[in-house]
């Protein structure tokens, strides 16, 4: 087990050595907090636009991350041939995949962490500059003062975004949760096994082809994985029309088996993605299912990531 | 005593799948081609000597040390290391490996790495910290300790990788071309590391191009061709069955025994009033030396010379007729 941490460590290290993780987390970062921006664009409910925002933002950047760090890990060390040196030390061949599936998942949780670190300043920031915050403020201060300053307003731009820093980490740990903050951190964490799930299949197809082929490989499965429940009402919409039709249309047969063989391969992902409980439950509730399934999938993808791995002769 | 190292008619075909489209006609084959790459080999190799595996291009050197490495499976045939079977953790602790040509983390220290490495052995944080400071001077890569890998010349990697071969202190060490990528000087040090690891009791097998060096060194060798165990002995028993020709050296001799000799010579140089004569057979060249004394001239040298490990190499890897093909391994 030791071995696994010391090449999730490494792994760690090397991906945040890698400058492609600073990029994608630079862009991360602006649109998680250019949702209070575009928040100005929206008519009725400014802030549910900049929750939505943050929250595809850190869903789709976590999701980048592990597609672009992650294909490469396993290939790497294969082209590389650095992966000679590691089999022949005292470990097992599943103990490195575990350990990069690990390391690359302590990568991207990290950046989870610092992504929502940033959403959650924004959400204190921009619930302070909201123009009826504001208004209501200056025309306090104007009715003390008698008038107020652009350097006034400087001021309270400055204050706002360095009291927006305590308050985000404090909402980051649960302390003094706000109506806006207080199911965020539940949707995260669901997106947080999602993750879990892309990432193994990062390292599965990583594991046997080329970066290239993994990432499209990798997409491929989350898209189809996103859209799996879709794909199960296909299914039934075929069932129903096969019913119709008195069963004699054998395409209509191929196709609701191929669509139902899909649908049970692939990930369900859909189940995780739960931002509307972010913006429109009183309280986001705990899916138990949700998580269970997010623990065996990723389990069953690196268990034959580890056959594979471990058959292979490398090149 | 056990050997340290049994293979036993170890074997290697690779399968490559690729897909045939007859040309001028619409047909479409999975075709695959198979390449043997080591065929039944069987050696043995005893505790505590330098082992060479010696061979052209292709012979399967490296496949016989990547599978011992647990990196490639054999198709065939079995081989024990220490008494055990491949694969053994607690065996693979006592055996440290140089690939050839290695490549490494290259987004780590020379010191960071060797720490990493240390670790997957299990090592404790004191011992590791000793022998990643010892092996870096030992390797003469102290200096750049803390220079990321990406800046290392290529014989500053081989030394980093002679270093992780080395830091759990190996009782087998495994080097795939050690000297490859070094200069003059760099492969002296590490004839000198690897007698070094012999005087330590370390058994030191090892794959080379470098005929000379591995010459130098072995205390036995095993010559694979086609991947098929083509000769394995000591040196001295593999070389000494003949001398291959004798040279000799004199001076102020006639201008009639110059000539007598011209003709029995394979070769003969002259520079001054000296002369070299070189003969396949030990009677001219004694004839010579008498003749020499006989005249009162000088005798300057007279030396046997053995055949030399690159001119038995060739002979075992050279097809017949294909002279200078085998000259240009």
């Amino acid at each position: 087990m030791y071995s696994i941490f010391v090449i999730a460590l490494n792994t760690f290290k090397e991906a945040i050595r890698n400058r492609i993780l600073y990029v994608i987390l630079l862009f991360a970062i602006l649109i998680i907090i250019s949702g209070g921006i575009m928040g100005d664009l929206s008519v009725s409910a400014p802030e549910d636009l900049i929750r939505s925002i943050g929250l595809f933002g850190i869903n789709f950047f976590s999701i980048m991350i592990a597609v672009f760090i992650g294909i490469g890990l396993v290939y790497n060390e294969i082209d590389k041939k650095t992966i000679y040196t590691i089999v022949s030390k005292p470990i097992d061949r599943t103990h490195f995949i575990l350990g990069k599936y690990f390391g690359l998942l302590l990568t991207i949780y990290a950046n989870v962490i610092i992504m929502t670190l940033f959403f959650l300043m924004a959400i204190h920031y921009y619930s302070v500059v909201d123009q009826q915050t504001m208004n209501d403020y200056f025309m306090h201060l104007a009715s003390q003062k008698g008038s107020y300053t652009q350097a006034d307003i400087y001021m309270y731009y400055v204050k706002a975004l360095l009291g927006a820093i305590p308050k985000g980490a404090g909402s980051f740990f649960g302390h003094d949760p706000t109506e806006a903050t207080k199911n965020i951190m539940t949707v995260i964490s669901m997106n947080c096994f999602e993750l879990a799930i892309i990432v193994a299949f990062a390292i599965l197809f990583s594991s046997f082809s080329t970066p290239i082929l993994s990432a499209f490989m990798t997409i491929m499965t989350f898209l189809v994985g996103r859209g799996n429940e879709d794909i199960i009402r296909y299914v039934w919409k075929l069932q129903d029309k096969i019913q119709a039709s008195g069963g004699a249309d054998m395409t209509l047969h191929f196709k609701a088996a191929l669509a139902q063989v899909i649908a049970l391969i692939a990930p369900n992902l859909s189940i995780f993605y739960k931002v509307s409980d972010a913006i429109y439950e009183d309280k986001a509730p705990i899916y138990g299912s949700e998580i269970l399934y997010g623990v065996i999938y990723p389990a069953a993808v690196l268990t034959l990531a580890c056959l594979i791995f471990s058959r292979r002769n490398f090149k | 005593m056990a050997p340290v190292i049994e293979i036993r008619n170890l074997s290697k075909i690779y399968v490559q799948n690729f897909i045939d489209v007859e040309h001028g006609r619409l047909k479409i084959r999975l075709k695959n081609r198979r390449t043997a790459a080591l065929q039944d080999l069987t050696l043995d190799v005893e505790e505590g000597e330098i082992f060479g595996l010696l061979g052209p291009n292709g012979a399967g050197k490296t496949t016989t040390i990547k599978i011992l490495m647990g990196i490639h499976f054999a198709t065939r045939g079995t081989a024990k290391i220490m008494g055990h079977p491949l694969g053994h953790k607690p065996t693979k602790a006592k055996i440290g490996f140089l690939p050839e040509n290695p490549y490494f983390y290259d987004y780590l220290t020379g010191r960071e790495f060797l720490h990493y490495y240390g670790q997957l052995y299990g090592m404790e944080r004191s011992l590791r910290r000793k022998r990643t400071e010892e092996l870096l001077e030992l390797t003469g890569i102290a200096y750049a300790a803390d220079v990321p890998l990406k800046g290392y010349s290529k014989g500053m990697l081989q030394r980093a990788g002679l270093a992780q071969a080395l830091l759990n202190d190996p009782k087998i060490v495994f080097l795939d071309e050690p000297q490859s990528g070094l200069d003059p000087l760099g492969r002296k040090e590490v004839r000198d590391l690897i007698l070094l690891l012999r005087d330590q009791g370390k058994t030191v097998f090892f794959s080379s191009h470098i005929l000379s060096d591995a010459e130098l060194i072995c205390d036995r060798v095993a010559i694979v061709h086609k991947g098929k165990l083509s000769s394995i002995g000591r040196l001295n028993e593999l070389l000494s069955a003949r001398i291959k020709e004798y040279e000799v050296t004199v001076a102020g001799i006639s201008s009639e025994t110059v000539e007598q000799f011209e003709s029995q010579a394979t070769r003969n140089v002259a520079a001054g009033e000296e002369h070299l004569f070189v003969f396949e057979g030990e009677q001219a060249a004694q004839a010579l030396v008498r003749k020499c004394l006989a005249e009162n001239g000088r005798l300057i040298s007279l030396a046997p010379r053995k055949e030399t490990l690159e001119e038995f190499f060739v002979d075992q890897v050279r097809p017949s007729g294909e002279e200078t093909k085998a000259k240009n391994i």
